[in-house]
């Protein structure tokens, strides 16, 4: 391995690493937070390439050395001497979370040189695939993880290069100078270049596939994954968990499970929300513990005596709103059993506006609730008789302000520019506008795809996707509302919607499955506490809030003139409007030089001695070559210029043919070459050198006069193209 | 394991474009999995046009030198051919063995290592060839049915031997014992020696030449020759280990080369399962041919004595040479090729009156 490896360099070779080098730089070109110029980075790398491999066909391995060497220490001086590469490589690091970096020409253009000098290192010298192949198998597989959209121009020339490079090694000959063996180099390389071919039309060929039958290629995938994780979870026994305060980001499959089962005692007219937690604090997609024991601990340290309540303050809290309705209203609660099937005994979900029924019930609990439209509280009576309850509720809210509307420092960009953009007031006007936002900007699915992981759950459904389910909906909601200074809370537990009841012997009987888990949000209202606001797409039309009329929301919304160009594609910016990042430090002592132009004509020096050396190479490589060898080159040179092209050099008058097309050769020994030729192919022993040298003297002058005989454009390919002379 | 390995990476960009909505991952996978399937169904296509044999069906080797049989593999179809493998049952080993050739164009020998460390005559079958695709993921076999044979001879060294003088006038009008076999005159032919220049077609030992790839041509001996007979006893009542055979084919190629390298034609006898065999040595081309017919014949066997002439030389197979049943020398199965090497001085041997 490495030097030992016998040296080759074919014209192929070069042109898969321009292709890898192309392929990096496009799939580099779209990560949304890097702005470049990446046709320097494209250029200056392929020069690079174009450079080493030059000095790579030299004989001898010191050229090829030194520049590696030379390149090393150049870059990691410039690199410790520049402030701009340093500044920009740190924000290239830093675009790692998210972090968008600028204009970082310099960095990414420093970056793909070394790339082309690592592609070559690895696949010339040390004759290695498979590290590269499989960083480029995995490289279109982890770019949509982290958002980086791909493109079909970088994905054609990722795998002609994964594919080229793994063909061409498996095939290519390793170049013996026997004409039987040059022959059957000659057609691996067409095959190669045959299979390579074949590659190219098969891409084209999947994207017309692709294309035609995208929607039925995607629903592939789900269908297998729904499969699979019904399956585990029926064999298993698991339900789809949603008590965890995670944000998923990616698909949710319910597998029918029972859960529980509800009786009620009439047929209820409104989805019932059984609520089983509530959730605090939001960061990147998760949501952390309640933060009620908080609010009852201030609420315990300041004005509240909880010693004049005969409960708890959770459960005076939960049961008040019940309790006021029922004693100072005429409505009539709806009551209800509930009993979870065996190995779910620790669930425990109650409705809102309901108060648990005292008294064992065999395998289950009972409540009676109040739903929303039921809510008939006469404030001014309770006022004047237990102005307590106000005030307790008043207390709860406030300290709910203050906590329940805290969201993180940073990110959650996009949803402050909507908030900014559209400045509300009113809690009708917030609601609306949440509600009107996500019925229009988004879609119910319960397969959304995967999210990305470096982005926010919440800001990628709404902004991006546009697809989600009641998780993202919620999520989005509770962001909003804080956004807006209303406390809201991300709250989990089971949706059951009057048309899952049936009637059974005079009650209403509804199986609860894990179909039924969901997630709401919960905002607090004066006088009424937490109250459930439903967001997903399927509920009704018009948010019902209590002591809000449905037709105050409906005239908000009729008289909206919200803002919501955020959600219009932004144009992209170009890196070359863009300045290039520069670090603001106050200059230091060290003087920077700006090395770039300097670089750039080293750069092209090299390249153009690399190409001249690349060809001095060739041609010494050439005179090695055997006198048959050097024959069948001097043949192909002649068919080229359009001489005796009907002749392949056997025949027995060619002597007299070659003299006759090359007059000026008659002066020469024809007849002695051709015989120095034949023995050179038949006889056991090689020729001496003295008759090897007499052939390439030949050779060499034939092929002048050739040149001699073709226009400029032609003498151009023959010299520099075919490499005759 | 790569297929595999490519089987996951096109299910992974097929499962993640749908995920993701991503058009030209999707193009990634149907590319991936259309170059799986046609990988996969190449190589059936590809081994219909392989064609293999061996160069020969008879291999001449000698024990303990590096060596084998050649292959001919050719590739009849217009396209060249990626990694071919070979696969052969060869003597002495349990496992088949295989030899790969990365590529394939044309017509292409190559050798077969065959182990030479046994004596006999060993078969080399070509069990299958198996044509992998160009990216070495997926392969078709072809079973394949072809046998030769490789005839391992014991390292030629002629047996340093002193006659008594008067050895074969003594011997002279007796009655050599003679198997008449059918077809030949075996009297009259000195040696088997290569075609020159001259020699009639009548004389073409046609029969050795196929075997050897070289025109052979029959010498006959001039009248009068000085002739001697050598038995050698292959039963043997328990099955002889590898070593003791190569011990003893050692010593009769010694044997027979110390004579004839003293002139003397040998008639060779030897018994089998089936009876007795006859044949006479003359030389060293004959020598060879002496003990490939022994190991046609099967070499050892246990089973009925035979009656065997004991006229001259007799060799048993606990390698004991006597003449005319008087023990001469009684070779060591460890120490023989010390004592091959020895010169045999056998002057003083009471060779009359018997």
């Amino acid at each position: 391995m490495g030097w030992k490896v016998k040296k080759e360099a074919a014209w192929l070779d070069l042109l898969l690493l321009f292709i890898g080098q192309y392929a990096l730089v496009k799939i580099l070109e779209e990560v949304p937070v890097l702005t470049w110029d990446s046709t320097r980075g494209l250029w200056l790398g392929m020069g690079f390439l174009t450079l080493l491999w030059g000095l790579y066909r030299l004989p001898g391995r010191w050229p090829a050395l030194a520049a590696l060497g030379v390149f090393l220490v150049g870059s990691l001086w410039y690199l410790l001497e520049s402030e701009t590469l340093q500044g920009q490589l740190t924000r290239i690091l830093g675009s790692v979370g998210g972090n968008v970096t600028g204009n970082v020409t310099t960095a990414m253009t420093f970056l793909m040189v070394w790339v082309a000098g690592l592609l070559f290192l690895v696949e010339i010298v040390l004759n290695l695939h498979w590290p590269l192949l499989l960083a480029g198998a995995a490289l279109p597989l982890a770019c949509p993880f982290m958002a980086i959209p791909l493109n079909l121009p970088g994905m054609f020339a990722l795998v002609v290069f994964l594919l080229g490079f793994w063909l061409w090694k498996r095939l290519k000959n390793p170049g013996k100078s026997a004409a039987a063996d040059q022959k059957t180099a000659r057609s691996f390389r067409r095959l190669g270049a045959g299979l390579l071919a074949g590659v190219c039309c098969l891409f084209t060929l999947s994207w017309m596939v692709a294309q035609a039958s995208q929607q039925t290629l995607y629903t592939v995938p789900y269908q297998v994954e729904s499969m699979v994780v019904k399956a585990v979870r029926q064999q298993m026994g698991g339900t789809l968990d949603m008590e965890d305060g995670n944000v998923s980001r990616g698909n949710v499959y319910a597998a029918g499970v029972r859960l529980m089962d509800i009786y009620a005692n009439q047929q209820p007219t409104s989805a019932i929300y059984l609520h089983q937690s509530s959730r605090g604090d939001y960061e990147n997609g998760q949501w952390g513990e309640n933060l009620d024991g908080k609010i009852f601990l201030r609420l315990s340290t300041g004005s509240v005596d909880w010693s004049h309540w005969q409960h708890t303050p959770e459960t005076v809290m939960d049961t008040l709103v019940y309790d006021l309705n029922d004693r100072f209203s005429d409505a009539q609660p709806t009551g209800l059993g509930i009993y979870p099937v065996e190995n779910q005994e620790t669930l425990k979900p109650i409705p809102y506006f309901s108060q648990e029924i005292n008294g064992e019930i065999q395998d289950g609990y009972g409540v009676f609730y109040y739903p929303i439209s039921l809510l008939t509280i006469p404030w001014e009576r309770v006022e004047a008789e237990e102005p307590w309850d106000r005030e307790l509720m008043e207390l709860y809210r406030q300290e709910a302000q203050s906590i329940y509307t805290q969201l993180p420092s940073s990110g959650l960009t996009k949803f402050r520019q909507l908030v900014e953009a559209n400045p509300l007031e009113s809690l009708e006007e917030v609601t609306m506008f949440i509600h009107h936002t996500l019925t229009t900007y988004a879609t119910y699915t319960q397969a959304p795809g995967m999210f990305p992981l470096n982005e926010d759950p919440a800001e990628y459904f709404l902004f991006e996707s546009g697809r989600g389910y009641c998780q993202h909906f919620a999520t989005a909601a509770v962001i909003l509302y804080r956004m807006y200074g209303i406390p809201a809370r991300y709250a989990t537990g089971y949706a059951v919607k009057p048309s899952d009841f049936t009637e059974e012997n005079g009650e209403f009987h509804a199986e609860v499955t894990d179909e039924s888990a969901h997630a709401w949000v919960e905002i607090c209202l004066p006088d009424y506490g937490w109250v459930p606001v439903e967001t997903t797409p399927g509920g009704p039309e018009i948010p019902e809030l209590p002591g809000i009329p449905a037709s105050t929301l409906q005239e908000v919304l009729d008289n909206q003139h919200w803002d919501f160009s955020i959600f219009q594609p932004p144009e992209p910016e170009q890196p070359q409007t863009l300045p290039e990042f520069r670090p603001t430090q106050p200059q230091t002592q060290k003087k920077t030089v700006n090395l770039m132009p300097l670089l750039w004509i080293g750069l092209m020096v090299l390249i153009v001695l690399g190409a001249y050396l690349g060809r001095k190479g060739l041609l010494a490589r050439q005179r090695k070559l055997p006198p048959k060898a050097l024959f069948a080159r001097m043949v192909e040179g002649l068919h080229f210029a359009g001489l005796l092209t009907g002749l392949d050099g056997q025949e027995a008058d060619f002597g007299a043919q070659l003299s006759a097309a090359l007059p000026e050769l008659q002066n020469l020994d024809i007849p002695g070459m051709l015989l120095l030729v034949d023995r050179d192919a038949y006889d056991r022993e090689p020729l001496p050198e003295e008759n090897r040298q007499a052939v390439w003297e030949f050779y060499e002058t034939a092929m002048v006069l050739i040149a001699q005989r073709l226009p400029w454009w032609k003498k151009l390919i023959f010299r520099y193209g075919k490499l005759y002379i | 394991m790569k297929k595999l390995l490519c089987l996951l990476w096109v299910a992974g960009c097929w499962y993640l474009s749908a995920m993701y909505r991503s058009l030209p991952l999707l193009v990634l996978g149907v590319c991936g999995a259309g170059l799986l399937v046609c990988a996969f169904l190449t190589p059936y296509f590809l081994s219909r046009k392989v064609q293999a044999s061996f160069s020969r069906d008879l291999f001449f080797l000698k024990r303990g030198e590096r060596g084998g049989v050649t292959v001919t593999a050719e590739s009849l179809g217009r396209l060249p051919l990626g990694k071919v493998t070979f696969r052969f049952r060869l003597p002495g080993k349990k496992k088949r063995k295989k030899v790969s050739t990365p590529r394939l164009s044309g017509r292409q020998t190559f050798p077969v290592p065959v182990s030479t460390d046994i004596c006999g005559l060993h078969p080399v079958i070509l069990k299958g060839v198996r044509v992998y695709d160009y990216l070495g993921l997926f392969s078709h076999r072809r079973r394949k049915k072809l046998r030769a044979q490789a005839a391992v001879f014991p390292a030629a060294h002629a047996m340093d031997i002193t006659l008594p003088e008067n050895f074969f006038p003594h011997l002279e009008g007796e009655d050599t014992p003679q198997m008449a076999l059918a077809g030949s005159s075996t009297q009259e032919i000195r040696q088997i020696r290569d075609y020159q220049p001259g020699d009639s077609f009548r004389t073409i030992h046609w029969k050795q030449s196929a075997r050897t790839d070289t025109l052979m041509v029959r010498e006959y001996a001039k009248e009068g020759k000085r002739s001697l007979s050598v038995t050698l006893d292959m039963e043997s009542p328990k099955s002889l280990p590898p070593a003791r055979r190569n011990a003893f084919y050692e010593v009769v190629q010694s044997l027979l080369l110390g004579l004839v390298g003293q002139e003397v034609v040998v008639q060779l006898w030897w018994s089998h399962r089936e009876g007795m065999e006859c044949m006479e040595v003359s030389g060293e081309a004959d020598c060879r041919e002496a003990l490939l017919r022994l190991y046609e014949t099967g070499g050892f066997f246990s089973g009925e004595k035979k009656m065997l002439p004991r006229e001259g030389f007799f060799l048993d197979s606990s390698l004991t040479l006597s003449f005319r049943e008087e023990k001469i020398f009684e070779f060591s199965p460890k120490n023989y090729e010390n004592e091959l090497k020895m010169p045999m001085d056998w002057r003083e041997i009471p060779w009359a009156g018997r």
